[in-house]
């Protein structure tokens, strides 16, 4: 007998919950033991003795490790990651400020993924003759993504001008919005021309970070639909006389999305490191930069906090990802 | 026409949609220019910044400053100020009609509430009034300090980009909170300059408004926007497109020739010198081989092939806009003898280390260094490490490398301002914990000297007794190299004021 679904959801979520106090562990004790002295980091390095004593004392480095680390789960058990060291405000406050632009943008970028994917892998089974698309994109999608990046900054904005380079959305359009996604923002708001001009700022951004994922998923599927098409139920729907569009939506693509499913977890994780670099060439003021710039100044209460959300929200993809294979193929709900 | 082209057909329509001109001309009186790292605060007491310095003189104003291009303290908030005859009072006497940004006027007493803040030890700027033992505001505009002891360099201390900026009282007791306004003061001001900072939107852009009710000269530009560009070489097309109005640094110097004609590059010497720290605790400890590692390193045989004429070899331990010396350091020049030592010592590698922040500069000075030691046949590699890892340097010398580049600057234009910070035993980048009695003696003595011409032979005895110890190698004054739109004039930069223009002459012709 298969378990019950609520016993399933708390197993997941008590291993969610260890993975994260153990990854919290190790990046906090990486933090740690390298150089550096974040105190001085914070105050600069011509900064009184006392001005540096109390800022270590602030930020507890006469307190032993494990000590320090035990305060820190007890101040994250109640929601509160610290406050950073670079940028003076508390951790949470800044994560909020800058994660909407990340959502934005790797929502952007997973959806633009996904669609492209699709299309890589059912162009040459639907349309032999178009295979050279298919061909183009896994070209571009080859090169290190900060390439990719200026190459198409280069092409769409600097050369054509038909995109904006940087940027969330162009000042003079900007409108407050309830949830900072300026997209959406727009939309609910009724303020139609911030939605475009954050789509037209989303455009560049979003496709740099969607390639990588598109060749990856759309090979993937390639794969997948090439042996499920050998199948022999595939056989007898094709004698009943199916289009083949028919056939690959209704028997194939179902039957062939477990490994893409697989490959799309892989490349949602494999989009926080791309994310920071994309990020940083196109200003756009998300996570990713927060990171970088938390990182270069030893700003350890920053870092473990992104570091957080990162794995949070990887955890909880993985988890979605699990439950969608097991939606597709039943067999997979019984292990 | 197949499914297949009607949606390739559809995904053009929608690109070409999505697709804009060019983003119209900037407005005539806005300046546009980018930040490639965020401001940490605009705190002045509390941050270090290096982004931001132009924005924060703007925002507020000390009782002294610099003048433009020089390293002369002028007056600012102070019309004129006098100093005791024991050296240890400064009377200041301040402008009549200045106003703070939340309305109210500039007094002596709010100068000293200001500076009682200031001198706060938990800021991180207190040290710059370390030696101050009171204030007093006997009158509406006269503000006097009395110091502890005689200090020659004070008066730079406070003409200092990093030296007290009066906040007014709206910020001071209005927003104190429970850390002496300085949450509120990271994202708002309330100073007394030209500009209101009137848009603060972390890693994204600064919005500086001109302020209407300002006491002094009006400013060309009605609005300062400044946005967050991490990517120089997008910076570089910005400036190029014209989105950008001025690039304050990072232009590569080998791109400076060719310019497109509706721009325009100016070089200028500020107080970050180009030198080389020697660690003498690992590979160098013989100094013999310090002495060849010298020889190897004299930038008249590297410096010529670089930095496109915007860097010229060091005279002496001070930057050239600090103290031009007379009789530049002499680099010993047997190349022959500098071969044989190495030679008789067997083999020698080298690690030239450097802070990640300065990265572009530093790794081209590093990659010359590595070919000129293999001049006399010693082999070197470059590590960059993060720069707030610096002063742990001193922690394990042993491991840290053998050779340091730094172009770090001092708090002021004040050569003892770069003893304090790099040269004195226990120096806060004093990476090697270099000591030396005698020079701690001679540093002490010239702080002591208030006529300039004689403070600066004091200084530069000092300069020469460390290079004479092969501790701290001289190296280039590199220029600080601004890009900026054809149309604009009056930049009014200073050596003191590094990566920056003063928004309150620039303007258009």
């Amino acid at each position: 007998m298969s378990p019950s679904w609520p016993l399933i959801a708390l197993k997941r979520l008590a291993n969610l919950v260890l993975v994260l106090v153990a990854m919290t562990f190790v990046i906090f004790v990486l933090q740690q033991v390298a150089p550096g002295d974040p105190a001085r980091a914070a105050l600069g390095f011509t900064a009184s003795k006392a001005s540096i004593d109390a800022e270590r004392k602030a930020l507890e480095l006469d307190q032993p490790l494990l000590v320090r680390f035990g305060h820190y789960l007890l101040r994250l058990a109640n929601g509160d990651l610290g406050v950073s060291a670079h940028t003076h405000n508390p951790v949470a406050a800044d994560i909020a400020h800058f994660a909407p632009a990340s959502v934005e943008l790797m929502g952007a970028a997973l959806a633009l993924g996904v669609c492209l994917g699709v299309a890589v892998a059912l162009i040459p089974i639907l349309y032999p003759r178009f295979r050279f698309l298919r061909w183009i994109l896994i070209a571009v999608a080859s090169a290190p993504i900060f390439l990719t990046a200026l190459l198409l900054s280069l092409v769409f904005w600097y050369w054509l001008g038909w995109l904006p380079g940087g940027g969330r959305v162009t000042p003079d359009v900007y409108q407050p919005g309830p949830t900072h996604l300026m997209v959406l923002d727009g939309l609910l708001t009724g303020h139609l021309g911030l939605s475009w001009n954050a789509l037209q700022h989303l455009a560049l951004p979003a496709l740099t970070l969607a390639l990588p994922v598109a060749v990856s998923i759309g090979r993937t599927l390639e794969s997948s639909l090439t042996v499920v098409l050998r199948q022999g139920y595939i056989r007898t729907a094709r004698a009943k006389g199916l289009p083949d569009a028919v056939i690959l939506r209704r028997h194939a693509l179902r039957n062939a999305a477990g490994a893409p499913l697989s490959m799309f977890g892989l490349q949602f994780a494999l989009m926080f490191t791309n994310l920071l670099i994309v990020e940083l060439i196109f200003s756009w003021p998300g996570l990713g930069y927060y990171l970088v710039q938390s990182f270069a100044a030893s700003d350890l209460p920053a870092v473990l906090g992104v570091a957080l959300v990162f794995a949070v929200a990887y955890l909880l993809l993985t988890s979605l990802i699990e439950a969608a294979q097991g939606w597709l193929d039943p067999r997979l709900r019984r292990r | 026409m197949s499914a297949m082209a009607k949606t390739i057909g559809l995904i053009l329509l929608m690109v070409m949609a999505l697709a804009t001109p060019a983003a119209p001309a900037p407005p005539q009186r806005v300046l546009k220019v980018a930040y490639a790292d965020d401001v940490v605060s605009f705190d002045p007491d509390n941050a270090f910044l290096l982004y931001g310095l132009e924005a924060l003189r703007v925002m507020y104003q000390g009782l002294v400053q610099y003048e433009p291009g020089t390293t002369r303290v002028t007056g600012w908030l102070a019309q004129s100020w006098s100093v005791s005859p024991d050296a240890r009072t400064y009377t200041f006497r301040l402008h009549d009609g200045a106003r703070f940004h939340d309305g109210s006027p500039v007094t002596a007493a709010a100068v000293m509430a200001y500076f009682q803040r200031r001198a706060t030890p938990t800021l991180a700027l207190s040290y710059f009034l370390d030696n101050v033992a009171s204030m007093s505001a006997p009158d509406r505009l006269t503000f006097v300090i009395r110091l502890r002891s005689p200090q020659s360099t004070f008066l730079d201390r406070l003409a200092s980009p990093w030296g007290p900026k009066v906040i007014g009282p709206g910020a001071l007791v209005g927003h104190a909170g429970g850390d002496l306004g300085g949450s509120w003061l990271n994202e708002h001001e309330d100073g007394c300059g030209p500009y209101r900072l009137t848009e603060f939107s972390r890693g994204y852009r600064y919005v500086l408004t001109r302020d209407p009710d300002y006491w002094g000269p009006r400013p060309y530009f009605d609005r300062i926007e400044i946005d967050i560009v991490p990517s120089i070489s997008q910076q570089m097309l910005m400036v190029r497109r014209g989105d950008l109005d001025v690039m304050m640094n990072g232009y590569p110097f080998d791109q400076l020739a060719h310019l497109p004609p509706d721009l325009r590059a100016t070089g200028f010497d500020d107080l970050g010198e180009e030198m080389a720290l020697v660690n003498p605790w690992h590979s160098l400890k013989d100094r013999k081989l310090r002495w060849a590692v010298l020889t190897a390193l004299n930038p008249a045989g590297w410096l010529a092939d670089d930095f496109d004429g915007y860097a010229t070899q060091a005279r002496s331990l001070y930057p050239k806009a600090m103290i031009d010396a007379p009789r530049p350091v002499v680099f010993p020049g047997d190349l022959a003898a500098a071969r044989r030592i190495v030679a008789a010592h067997g083999p020698v590698h080298l690690q030239i280390g450097y802070g990640a922040e300065e990265g572009a500069t530093q790794q081209r000075t590093a990659e010359l260094l590595v070919s000129a030691l293999a001049r006399i046949g010693i082999s070197a590699t470059v590590m960059s490490m993060p720069t707030d890892q610096e002063p742990g340097l001193r922690d394990f010398p042993q491991r840290a490398p053998d050779l340091w580049l730094a172009r770090n600057y001092p708090d002021a234009a004040h050569p003892g301002t770069q003893a304090d910070v790099f040269f004195e035993t226990g120096a806060p980048l004093n990476l090697f914990n270099y000591s030396n009695p005698s020079v701690d003696r001679l540093i002490g003595a010239a702080g002591q000297i208030t006529d300039r011409a004689a403070r600066d032979r004091a200084y530069l005895a000092i300069s020469d007794a460390l290079f004479a110890d092969i501790a701290f190698i001289p190296l280039a004054d590199i220029k600080d190299v601004i890009v900026y739109r054809a149309d604009l004039t009056d930049l009014g930069t200073r050596p003191a004021l590094p990566w920056g223009v003063d928004y309150a002459t620039i303007r258009r012709r």
